[in-house]
């Protein structure tokens, strides 16, 4: 679903991601570790071509991003969550849940309000749909971002550090939201800090340390094993507490 | 002493009445005009295009920098040089956009430029074009914001109206002139002016606060 083909991705001098290559496929939730600057949110960002790539190619869906045509569509199929949510501050919630299936999609009103409804209760959120993103938590503004994603129907959620914002307790909900559609078989590539929803959701783990791949694993084996083989990376768990 | 006297508007109140009517007419025409400029301009000054960003700046100033008579001037008599023959009421509504499509620009802009790049980003992420985004995402949020010195511009605009008499226009302050050229009345016809043009501000800010409180927005 997600092909990530030799790519190498610089700012001015820094070279962020080397001769980076890994494929995805259209299940599953994926969960890249590795410390801060070490090019996780570039490589996101490089999938749903919101960055540039210096060399190599990208294919979501079989489609290039280098070709400018493609991107309405691979951003269609990859719903992006970011760190800090952005709700359009002038809608309502209901509205920044259905301004993009109507615009976008072509929806109707009346579908893309049913298909709002749906999203917000999965979330939990319906009582929400007439607030403003000012009267709502950080994790409630989290949590409607992933709703309006899911609103398009994409074939993989990039979520970067969505939590990392977030107090434990509105952490945990997001968390929990996220278990619930992992559940449902929504393809997921999550950059995040969270060991225990890597270890209770992710089938596969990747890190990441400058710029290239260290380790790309089934979960169990990572946590078990690899850990404790790669310096790198027992260091990097040891330094976030885990 | 003197004694004011108002008899004289029993018979011409309705050329005053044609006369604010005038006023109306330019100032809502300058207005949508206007604000259609501001925005386009502001945008150029926000382009990536250096000769977008140059235009821009030089309209702005130029306009920010001349008095507003001369540039109705230079539209009166310049516009038929360039083979444009127009009536007095369009170049006057022309003079009034372009002259205050440069105020609204610099607000419209300071707009644009509270708009956090992560509202970009969000857009371009969930599909949107760049158009698309300017047009459903940030020029809503941006003009909410620049909304307050916008109506500000406009009742500048109103007061500016009333230079257009001296191009023949009939404007209220010119069928003021009128009158009280007939009547020999001036002092009683510009306190009549003077609290119309009051009235017509007052209301303009009353409306601009009820919006302005209806579509406030919280960043
Ligand atoms: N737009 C940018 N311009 C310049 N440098 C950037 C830009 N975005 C990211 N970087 C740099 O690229 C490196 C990787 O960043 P990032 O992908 O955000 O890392 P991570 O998400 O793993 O913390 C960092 O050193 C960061 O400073
Ligand atoms: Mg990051």
């Amino acid at each position: 679903m997600i092909e990530v083909k030799n790519i190498t991705k610089s700012f001015g001098d820094l070279t962020v991601l080397k001769n980076f290559t890994v494929n995805f496929k259209e299940e599953g939730v994926t969960v890249i570790l590795g410390p801060s600057g070490t090019g996780k949110s570039t490589l996101l960002r490089c999938i749903n071509g919101l960055e540039n790539i210096d060399s190599g190619d990208i294919l979501v869906d079989g489609l290039s991003v280098n070709d400018k045509k493609n991107l309405r569509h691979i951003r269609l199929n990859c719903g992006m969550v970011f760190q800090q949510t952005v709700l359009f501050p002038h809608l309502d919630v209901m509205h920044n849940m259905t301004v993009s299936p109507i615009k976008l999609l072509k929806l109707s009103k009346k579908e893309a309000e049913e298909r709002a409804e749906f999203y917000l209760n999965k979330v939990g959120l319906i009582s929400k749909k007439k607030s403003r993103h000012n009267e709502l938590s950080g994790g409630e503004q989290q949590r409607i971002a992933i709703a309006r994603a899911l609103m398009m129907n994409p074939k993989a959620l990039l979520l970067d550090e969505v939590t990392s914002a977030l107090d434990p307790e509105m952490s945990s909900e997001v968390l929990n939201i996220l278990e619930k559609l992992a559940a449902d078989g929504v393809c997921m590539l999550a950059v995040t800090h969270e060991m225990s929803f890597a270890k209770k959701v992710a089938s596969r783990i990747l890190f990441l340390d400058k710029g290239s791949l260290v380790c790309d694993e089934p979960v169990e084996r990572f946590f078990r094993e690899t850990r404790n083989e790669n310096e790198r990376i027992s260091r990097f768990l040891n330094f976030i507490g885990e | 002493m003197y004694t004011l006297s108002f008899d004289f508007l029993r018979q011409y109140y309705p050329m005053l009445l044609q006369g604010a009517g005038v006023t109306l007419l330019l100032t809502v025409c300058s207005l949508a005009l206007g604000f259609l400029l501001g925005i386009i301009v502001a945008i150029m000054r926000r382009s990536s295009s250096k000769i977008f960003r140059a235009i821009g700046a030089v309209w702005v100033e130029v306009l920010r920098n001349t008095p507003f008579l001369v540039q109705l001037f230079f539209f009166y008599y310049g516009l038929p040089e360039l083979g444009i023959n127009t009536n007095p009421i369009l170049t006057g509504i022309i003079a009034l956009s372009v002259n205050i499509s440069a105020a609204n620009c610099e607000v419209i802009r300071s707009g644009l430029m509270a708009v956090k790049n992560g509202y970009y980003e969000c857009a371009y992420a969930l599909g949107y074009s760049k158009f698309q985004t300017l047009r459903y995402f940030i020029l809503p949020i941006s003009l909410r914001i620049a909304f307050r010195p916008l109506t500000n511009n406009f009742i500048n605009l109103v007061l500016n109206s009333s230079a257009t008499f001296s191009i023949t226009i009939v404007e209220l302050m010119g069928s003021a002139k009128i009158i009280s050229a007939y009547t020999s009345r001036p002092f009683e016809i510009y306190i009549i002016i003077l609290v119309g043009y009051c009235i017509f501000t007052f209301v303009l800010s009353f409306i601009s606060k009820y919006v302005d409180k209806r579509i406030a927005i919280n960043l």
